[in-house]
């Protein structure tokens, strides 16, 4: 509105004008002083002074370029060169009026029917670390055309021949232009300095050039390490999960989880990639820490709608996280001390500017725990991780990455009036093979090959080693390829083969009469095969359309045993596939459409529409925050695929002048083939698991509002959602809809970060959200002797709302030029210790010491207590961090 | 050394303890009219019980009895008769003593003003046991259980009784009735469950040397065994860090009673419980 009102304004005063213009000559002399005057100013002040009238579209021209200028007695014409051209501007007398134009664009007007174009093609590295920056801007200064660079750091754009001011630049890295004539095909390796927090420089600047390019990726979001370092995580620990439950759309399941929802989405709907291999549990400590090392993260970017093409097997979410390559030019190390954690990262070149490694290590620190002086019982709960990788640049087209990450957790226990040790220990091992090639300036490919395992043991008894194990197994090879067709059109294509083996779930006893009368579960063995086609393309200034299809499709192979059902969940036959077989096969057409329309400079609106498919699901009936039982089935026979049809809306736009940005996204998601679970379904060692599955649909809608200020002393965001998940199974609930347990319907986030001296920052979250639907009982039936709950309706009630403050406090202890930087890190986990019930329960009595126990003399009456229980109250955490 | 405990303690309280509150639950102001039916047959001779309750509205109380209802059982070749007990309204016992037999299929009938409720159960082969162990509980000179059966064995489905006597061990023989006795119950089921794996803390029961323990030991169905997992699943399993979805539990009754008809073939033993110990380990 304001640019349309600016143009006729502009126009109007033009046509006012006509005659006086005559009376004018470019070759007049004036005198004017610029000094950091945004070129609007500028023009108006030539135009004062000069009578001459100026004509251009305000959305094509850098008017708010800082210009220094000074001149003395010189005539309009030089004047206006000596400005306007560095800036790519042409100008134009048209009778009365000068008309200014990009450069380029005047060109294209004048140009005859062949233009000789030329690709800018390279790579942008920090300058200190080498590391690829992902993400980055890279575009033409006066015509706005440009490009990002991808997850290695690779960008290309096509160009008519001419002079280019090209610039390069990353939210929290200094920007840096470049001028040149582009006659031919260039090839360059752009450095940019980063504006960390550690510097003087204590604001980071928000890239005020970037709003120019990004039209408004409805349904990503992006954290950089830098962000994530600058958010209170827990216990002093740079978390994703918990930093991303700070996006609308994106909940948690509440304290210590590491669940987490997207759009009404379940949890096993989300996929976690680090480094492209699938992540099959990314917690420790049932989920009070993340499963990598907090400084191999480098980048962060989440999907919870309009998933890119290259994306799939999930229906929810992507997160796709990259691991920092290594420091390619000098070696250094950093890490982190802590009373839960300790890590410490090292990492160098192997060969300087050619090749580098990184390993990281995480370990926890809680064998205090296992204390029975203090707790009268003995736990015992550890984990660690490892993360290594290797970055070898072949030569300028080839590059190669190797990665290779292994977690495990423990955790078991042994109470007063028990002689087993239960435990639980899960563990993710995965290696990655990448490598990039570039078969031209245009033409960018990346090959990946993963190996993933994920084991899950719960031990009846550690002494006997009495255990029950789940597995799940992927290996992946695929390829994608980016062709940079020309600044209007990014063509993305791939192809991906995978072959999963699942274990359901199978016990081991050391006894052996025990063990020969356990049923055996039948194994999964299933591949996958997907390819894709996508299009980034721009259709004039404004509007952006991304429009890919994905169609993926997966069989199951023997040697398998496959139980049929009837329509009572019976089996009613049994099929032995040998070895090499094929069987049920599924295709699935998955396809992506965007459209994204530039309203002015500020504003963009998206609408989308993104189908997707999954084949692989966890199957698990628990309703407890934690980890506890991870059974991986793929589709088959009994589990038809997955899909979900998701629609989308977003309105982004930016305050003219202020690094505020105000998103509102508002979606509607329909779930078909759904899964949910027969009342107490036996989901744990059980060959006929797949008859305690019911079928059935979901739909989830819900609007998002984030309001964002990303520079500043004071930065941050607030975000707001309120979001339905309804779900209709045939066999529950007497057919009627339900809603899911994560359906929280509102939920309230602030995230502030605060540079409060030159060498403190202070970082603040509040988090609320609606209670989950539980079901609660109606009655109570007493039998044998126990209180037995009496349900009515499926999660018919609500648990009270949960909300948390986190704030943390991170003091500076090195002068900012040193190269050892240290930090004592001080934060608080739920500062107000609110406790958040997850769950209520109807039968503990209280014992003479005053805990709450379940009551084990049946004989005679008791009285039951309704207790609710909650994870955490207040959790504080002291870390010192460092870095060299 | 003391305020580095200390420390820990603080902490450790933080994330793991102090979790569970009373919680001031007033229900959700709905109701449930079924009948509850708790019916066994074993094979003991002696006056068979079917017991008759409704539904409650708050957790603990005694629930209402179903009075006045006419409760048959019959087999192939048998049928009996039961009574409600005028001192304990609501409690219907065979006419006769008799024992059930084993591999024979019981059908319970239950008339309620002209509301019929059935159930069919089949009594399964009873089996030797071996006998529970217990220890020494620190220097309390008491003794708790530490052992009564396997939770896990997909052919030997065992519901276990153990009932505990001291009230005629001196020091105790004149305290009441609900302070010299216990009951518990044990079960091996064909099934492994996480929540089960960790169940929240159970009372602990305390006994001296000179009680009288008997236990008894239950064979159950494979339907009976997924009731009483049900059972579990909603009781001793519930409101632990580890729960699974709540739901009522399955019932062979008809006419949208609640509970369960079964029928059992007992194996008895008993001891008393003694200063020498059977089993050293798990001793503290």
């Amino acid at each position: 509105m304001k640019l349309l009102f600016r143009t006729i304004f502009v126009t109007a005063l033009l046509l006012a004008s006509v005659g006086m213009l005559h009376a004018q000559h470019l070759n007049q002399k004036i005198s004017v002083e610029f000094n950091n005057v945004p070129l609007e100013e500028v023009l108006r002040e030539l135009s004062r002074q000069s009578g001459i009238l100026f004509s251009y579209n305000a959305a094509s021209l850098p008017l708010d370029r800082k210009i220094v200028y000074r001149a003395s007695e010189k005539n309009i014409e030089t004047i206006l060169d000596e400005i306007l051209k560095p800036l790519n501007i042409a100008r134009i007398q048209r009778e009365q009026q000068v008309i200014l134009k990009p450069s380029k664009a005047m060109k294209e007007e004048n140009a005859t029917a062949a233009v000789q174009k030329y690709t800018l093609s390279g790579f942008l590295r920090d300058e200190k670390t080498g590391e690829a920056l992902i993400g980055a801007n890279v575009y033409d200064k006066s015509s706005y055309t440009g490009t990002t660079t991808n997850a290695y750091g690779f960008f290309s754009i096509t160009l008519a021949e001419g002079h280019y001011d090209i610039t390069f630049s990353l939210l929290g890295y200094a920007a840096t232009s470049l001028a040149l004539n582009l006659n031919s095909n260039r090839s360059l390796n752009i450095k940019l300095n980063e504006t960390g927090i550690d510097m003087k420089a204590v604001e980071i600047k928000g890239g005020q050039d970037e709003k120019e390019i990004t039209a408004g990726n409805a349904g990503e979001v992006r954290l950089t390490a830098a962000a994530l370092k600058r958010m209170a995580g827990f216990a002093g620990n740079i978390d994703v999960i918990r930093s991303l439950q700070a996006v609308p759309g994106i909940n948690t399941f509440g304290d210590g989880s590491s669940f987490y929802y997207v759009r009404g989405g379940n949890n096993d709907q989300n996929l976690m990639l680090i480094d492209e291999a699938p992540i099959f549990n990314p917690a420790h400590l049932f989920g009070f820490f993340s499963a990598l090392a907090p400084d191999a993260i480098k980048d962060v970017r989440a999907f919870k709608g309009d998933f890119p093409a290259s994306y799939g097997g999930r229906l929810s979410s992507v997160i796709d996280i990259r691991a920092r390559d290594g420091n390619i030019n000098r070696p250094g190390f950093s890490g982190n001390l802590g009373i839960y954690t300790s890590d410490l990262t090292v990492e160098g070149p192997i060969q300087k500017e050619k090749s580098s490694f990184i390993l990281s290590a995480r370990k926890s620190n809680l064998n205090w725990l296992n204390s029975e002086e203090i707790f009268n019982k003995s736990i015992t709960i550890d984990f660690y991780d490892l993360n290594a990788k290797f970055n070898i640049r072949i030569n300028d087209k080839n590059r190669l990455f190797l990665t290779g990450f292994t977690g495990r957790d423990e955790f078991s226990r042994i109470t007063g009036s028990s002689v087993n040790t239960f435990g639980i220990s899960w563990n993710n091992t995965t290696g990655t093979i990448r490598w990039n090639h570039l078969f031209s300036n245009r033409l960018f490919s990346n090959t990946t090959a993963v190996f993933s395992q994920y084991n899950y043991y719960l031990y009846i008894s550690r002494e006997q080693d009495d255990y029950w194990l789940s597995s799940v197994r992927n290996r992946t090879l695929k390829t994608d390829f980016t062709f940079y067709m020309n600044p209007a059109n990014t063509i993305r294509a791939g192809a991906e083969i995978s072959g999963n083996h699942s274990n359901p779930g199978n016990v081991h006893f050391s006894d052996e009469d025990t063990q020969k009368s356990a049923p055996v579960i039948p194994e999964y063995n299933s591949m996958g095969l997907s390819v894709y086609l996508s299009n980034d393309q721009m259709i004039g200034d404004r509007l952006l359309l991304r429009y890919g299809l994905r169609l993926s499709s997966w069989r199951n192979t023997g040697p398998a045993t496959v139980y049929f059902y009837d329509a009572a969940y019976q089996v009613i036959d049994t099929v032995t596939v040998s070895k090499g077989s094929y069987f049920t096969p599924y295709y699935r057409p998955e396809p992506r459409l965007s459209l994204s329309w530039r309203i002015g400079r500020e504003s963009t609106l998206t609408a989308g529409y993104t189908r997707t498919a999954q084949y692989l699901q966890m199957l698990s009936n628990s309703t407890s925050p934690f980890t506890s039982l991870e059974v991986w089935a793929p589709s088959g026979p009994n589990i038809r695929p997955q899909t979900a049809d998701q629609f989308t809306a977003c309105f982004l736009t930016r305050f003219n002048g202020n690094p505020v940005q105000l998103s509102v996204e508002t979606f509607y998601k329909k779930f078909h083939n759904q899964i949910d679970y027969k009342d107490h379904a036996n989901m744990l060692y059980n060959p006929f698991i797949e008859g305690e599955l019911r079928f059935g649909t979901a739909r989830s809608y819900g609007v998002e509002l984030l309001l964002k200020k990303s520079s500043g002393k004071l930065a941050g965001w607030l975000g707001y959602a309120y979001t339905r998940i309804l779900k209709t199974m045939e066999d529950l609930n007497n057919g009627l809809e339900f809603p899911a347990i994560y359906d929280r319907p509102h939920s309230l986030f602030t995230n502030l970060t605060w540079k409060a001296a030159s060498f403190v920052d202070i970082s603040a979250s509040w988090f609320y959200m609606s209670g989950s639907a539980y079901t609660s009982p109606t009655g109570f039936m007493s039998f044998n002797g126990y209180t037995v709950p009496v349900y009515g309706a499926r999660n018919n009630s609500r648990l009270p709302d949960y909300h948390r403050m986190d704030v943390s406090i991170s003091f500076r202890l090195n002068k900012p030029e040193n190269r050892y930087k240290h930090n004592i890190v001080l934060s608080f986990y739920n500062l107000y210790a609110h406790k958040n019930p997850f769950a209520f329960a109807f039968n503990k009595i209280m014992n003479d010491k005053g805990e709450f126990v379940v009551p084990s003399d049946l004989d005679g009456s008791y009285e039951v207590i309704p207790t609710s229980i909650s994870v955490a109250g207040l959790i504080p955490a002291l870390n010192y961090t460092f870095r060299f | 050394m003391k305020r580095r405990i200390l420390l820990y303690l603080l902490l450790t309280v933080s994330v793991l303890s102090g979790c569970e509150e009373q919680n001031d639950w007033a229900g959700n102001g709905l109701s449930d009219s079924s009948i509850v039916v708790e019916g066994m047959i074993t094979s003991e001779t002696e006056y068979q019980t079917v017991y008759l309750t409704k539904v409650s509205t708050i957790p603990g109380i005694t629930p209402e009895v179903v009075s006045g209802a006419g409760v048959l059982v019959s087999s192939p070749d048998e049928l009996y008769e039961f009574t409600e007990d005028p001192e304990q309204p609501g409690t219907y016992r065979s006419k006769i003593r008799f024992a059930g037999k084993q591999l024979r299929t019981y059908t319970l009938l239950i008339n309620h003003n002209n509301n019929v409720i059935t159930a069919k159960a089949t009594m399964p082969v009873g089996r030797e046991f071996v006998f529970l162990r217990y220890v020494k509980h620190g220097s309390t000179g008491l003794f708790r259980l530490v052992w009564v059966a396997n939770t896990y064995n997909a052919n030997r489905l065992a519901m276990y009784e153990v009932l505990l006597d001291w009230s005629m061990v001196d020091g105790y023989k004149h305290l009441p009735y609900e302070e010299t006795h216990a009951r518990l119950l044990y079960y091996t089921l064909p099934t492994l469950d996480v929540n089960q794996v960790f169940a929240p803390s159970s009372e602990m029961v305390l006994f001296p040397p000179g009680t009288h323990i008997t236990e008894k030991r239950y064979s159950i169905t494979e339907s009976h065994a997924a009731f009483l997992r049900a059972l579990l699943s909603e009781t001793n399993w519930q409101g632990g860090l580890f729960n699974v979805a709540s739901a009522n539990l399955p019932t062979n009754l008809s006419n949208n009673a609640r509970g369960y008809f079964s029928a059992c073939a007992v194996t008895t033993k008993t001891d008393i419980a003694r200063t020498i110990l059977p089993l050293s380990k798990g001793n503290n």
